[in-house]
Order: structure tokens, then C-alpha cells, then sequence
């Protein structure tokens, strides 16, 4: 699966002015330009919700639009650069996050907002600051890969 | 929150690219659905012939021989379509669109543009972003004001239209969803009673309908054909009988024929 969106389709462009435009999240801070990323993708610096384990932490999300976007789901990683992960039973070391609505659960509907807010609330749920069971052997085994190639299982309702 | 459904660690990492997940059921039956990556709908061919040709039924299937015969009395052409996740939603578009270019039907394909364009309406009343969903809707209400009436002369333009993988028929595809989702969600005394092992209508259509790679079922069938207002009838081609074919008729109006085969729809016509 590519991530280098080589031509702008106009339903694309046109879309994603639109979720930019409208976008406004308190506390969440948008940017157009991700350095050494295709065109189109996003950084999304956020700092930890108030009231959870994540208090006065900031983090930033980077997000990047395939091709065949808006049939399937943005890849959206923690970006280390710019701020380590959270530990987060649901959010690997290496920023890949578990979250059905990136991957089986996407629908063309979702947008970049209600995206980030999903994982803020995986954070505000948050029950303890502990990676993922195997989350050393998982970082090993992926190293760089896009998570979109990862298939992941979804079995715990519970955060 | 069961939408943020979370999860334990990844499974084996799949040596290709996750493809779709199979979006067909998987069957006994020799029916193959058609390759993911064929056209949304193919060219007009004979049928059965077609079938009978290119799936290998042997003898200890015959019972679909003996159905295909049955319905040859009925149906003499089909169109097969992309077995996507949306061949259900794809071949019902299909069809509708090409239904309503025949001059004949000009005042349902008014009255359908009128539902279109109020949709958005209703789809923010069930908590659609408008912003998002008007690029869909758009693509939808293009195909339909397009399809100026025509002649059969005019059909090869629609289906070209129709299955170009950069023009508006995959968008208005996925617009169909939405549009199904939004009546479930409107008529709840109807739908509540089949989907109590849902948390709540909106989260049944969030994971059984919304995602583009999620097969239709019977729930959204008859959604889509109320909430369009037209007529939707299935042959069922499922082996079990030699001497009969089950045929579902879903809501009522303009008529759009389907060949079921275990876990793909196609569009068939009849002579």
C-alpha cells in the first residue's frame, strides 16, 4: 500500500480543506505541514486530557492520507519526533495505535476530528500507563512499517 | 465504549498488505465471487451460459445447473459485479441509475433526485458531518442529473460513467450506506427488534453498514429499498433444491432484478 499520494484527486483536496476548515477541537492544534511527509499530511499536537493518567503531557499525532483514502483509513501514528508515545496498554513504543476505527472499523465517514478525539478518549479511559503485552517484540518485528499493514485483533471492550 | 473497541497485541504480521477482509462468505459451493479486482460491473452476457461457462459446476453440484436452467425461463442476461464488500450496494446502484435513464421512468428519477438532495437533512439529523457527506451526496446527484433519458443508444455513456474507478460511482456507492443507516435509524420501531444484540441502532450501523468493505444483509436491503422507494427482488441460487429457485421480493416500485450466489450479488434481466 502506497503512502505517496502522487496526485491529488479534486474530491480529495476539496474534502480535506473542508475537515481543516471546520476542524476545532479546544487544546488541539492542527498543521498542514509535516516535514518529510507527502503532501497531505497532518500533525495533530494535542496535550494529555485533564483528569486522566496523561495530565500535562503534549503529544503529537501525525496522519497521512493513502490513496485510496477516503475508502480507507488514514494512517495515524504517534510521531515520536516531535513527542514519545504515550504508555498506554492500547499504544505500542513505537506510536502504532490499536483502534478499530483505523483499521477494520473505518468508515468514509469519520473524519480527522472525530479520529482525534477517539484516541484522546483511549487516553481519558486510559487504566494504568503500561504498554501492550509484547509491545518490544511487536516494535522489533514492524520496525518502520506502516501500521495500516498490521492486522490487528480487537478483544478487549474494556478501555 | 464498545466504538473504541481496543485490543490485545497484533497477530502475526500477514506477509502481504492486509487485502480487504474476505468480504464474501465463504461457502461450499463451486461459485466463485468475482476477483476484487475485475470491473465495478461488467458488459451485458448471456445467462446462464455465462455462468455455466466460466464456474465449475460438476455433477455433484448439479442442483445449480438445475436452478440456473429454472431461472434461464425467466432471465436471459447478466452483469457481474466487483466482489468488493459492495457488490450488493454496487449492483443496486447500478441498476437504479440505469432504471431510471428510460424515458418512462422520468418521474421516479424526479422524485429520487428530490430524495437525494434532501438527504443531507436527514443524515445531519442522525449526526452526519453535512460538510463531509455533501461530497457524496454531489457525486450521487451527478449520476442521477446526468442520466438524461435516453435511448439504449445512450446506455454504453452511463455504464461507462457508470464503472469508471475515478468517476462518481464510487463515491455515490458508499453514499448508499449512509443513506440505508439513516433510515434504520429513523424507523427504529422497525429495525430495533432484529438488532437487540446491538447496543443501540447507531452502533449496528456504525460496524455492520458504514465500513465500505461490509457486505449488506437482509436489515440493509430493506432499508435501502424504502428508503429509495423502489423495488428489489433476489434469486436465491444456493444448490438446495433442483426444483425450485427461492426468490426474496424486498419494497416496492421500480423493479432491479439480483442473482444471489452464496455471499456475491449480480445483476441479471430478464427477456
Amino acid at each position: 500500500m502506497s503512502h505517496q499520494r502522487l496526485e491529488f484527486s479534486e474530491s480529495f483536496t476539496k474534502r480535506q480543506l473542508k475537515e481543516i476548515a471546520k476542524f476545532s477541537v479546544p487544546g488541539f492544534d492542527l498543521n498542514q505541514s509535516a516535514e518529510g511527509c507527502p503532501p497531505g499530511s497532518l500533525l495533530c499536537t494535542f496535550k494529555g486530557p485533564s483528569d486522566s493518567l496523561y495530565t500535562g503531557e503534549t503529544f503529537t499525532l501525525r496522519i497521512r492520507f493513502p490513496t485510496t483514502h477516503p475508502f480507507s483509513s488514514p494512517e495515524v501514528i504517534f510521531h515520536a519526533p516531535s513527542h514519545p508515545a504515550p504508555l498506554h496498554p492500547h499504544i505500542y513504543t513505537n506510536g502504532h495505535i490499536c483502534l478499530s476505527i483505523l483499521s477494520s472499523e473505518w468508515s468514509p465517514a469519520l473524519t480527522i476530528q472525530s479520529i482525534v478525539l477517539s484516541i484522546a478518549s483511549l487516553l481519558s479511559t486510559s487504566p494504568s500507563k503500561t504498554p501492550p503485552e509484547g509491545d518490544e517484540q511487536y516494535c522489533r518485528r514492524v520496525k518502520n512499517r506502516s501500521p495500516l499493514l498490521t492486522s490487528w485483533l480487537y478483544d478487549d471492550d474494556n478501555v | 465504549m464498545s466504538e473504541l473497541s481496543s485490543s490485545e497485541p497484533p497477530s502475526e504480521p500477514p506477509s502481504e498488505p492486509p487485502s480487504e477482509p474476505p468480504s464474501e462468505t465463504p461457502s461450499e459451493t463451486p461459485s466463485e465471487p468475482p476477483s476484487p479486482t475485475g470491473p465495478f460491473v461488467s458488459d451485458l452476457f448471456p445467462f446462464p451460459s455465462h455462468l455455466l461457462s466460466t464456474q465449475n459446476y460438476s455433477t455433484s453440484t448439479s442442483h445449480f445447473v438445475a436452478q440456473l436452467n429454472l431461472l434461464s425461463e425467466t432471465y436471459s442476461s447478466i452483469r457481474i459485479v466487483k466482489g468488493d464488500g459492495s457488490c450488493f450496494y454496487r449492483s443496486f446502484l447500478y441498476g437504479l441509475i440505469t432504471i431510471l435513464a428510460e424515458p418512462e421512468n422520468e418521474s421516479e428519477r424526479l422524485r429520487i433526485i428530490e430524495y437525494v438532495q434532501k438527504s443531507i437533512i436527514t443524515l445531519e439529523e442522525q449526526g452526519y458531518d453535512p460538510l463531509i457527506m455533501e461530497g457524496f451526496q454531489e457525486e450521487l446527484l451527478e449520476l442521477l442529473t446526468s442520466t438524461i433519458p435516453s435511448s439504449r443508444s445512450g446506455s454504453l455513456n452511463l455504464h461507462t460513467t457508470l464503472t469508471d474507478p475515478h468517476g462518481p460511482s464510487q463515491m455515490s456507492t458508499w453514499y448508499c450506506r449512509p443513506l440505508c443507516s439513516s433510515y434504520i435509524k429513523s424507523h427504529p420501531e422497525t429495525f430495533t427488534p432484529f438488532l437487540l444484540s446491538y447496543p443501540s441502532l447507531d452502533s449496528y450501523c456504525k460496524s455492520e453498514i458504514e465500513p465500505s468493505s461490509i457486505e449488506s444483509s437482509e436489515i440493509s436491503i430493506q432499508a435501502i429499498v424504502k428508503a429509495f422507494g423502489v423495488k428489489v427482488g433476489v434469486e436465491y441460487l444456493d444448490g438446495h433444491d433442483e426444483e425450485k429457485v427461492v426468490r426474496h421480493v424486498f419494497g416496492e416500485g421500480l423493479e432491479i432484478n439480483m442473482l444471489y450466489r452464496p455471499g456475491h450479488y449480480d445483476l441479471i434481466y430478464k427477456k
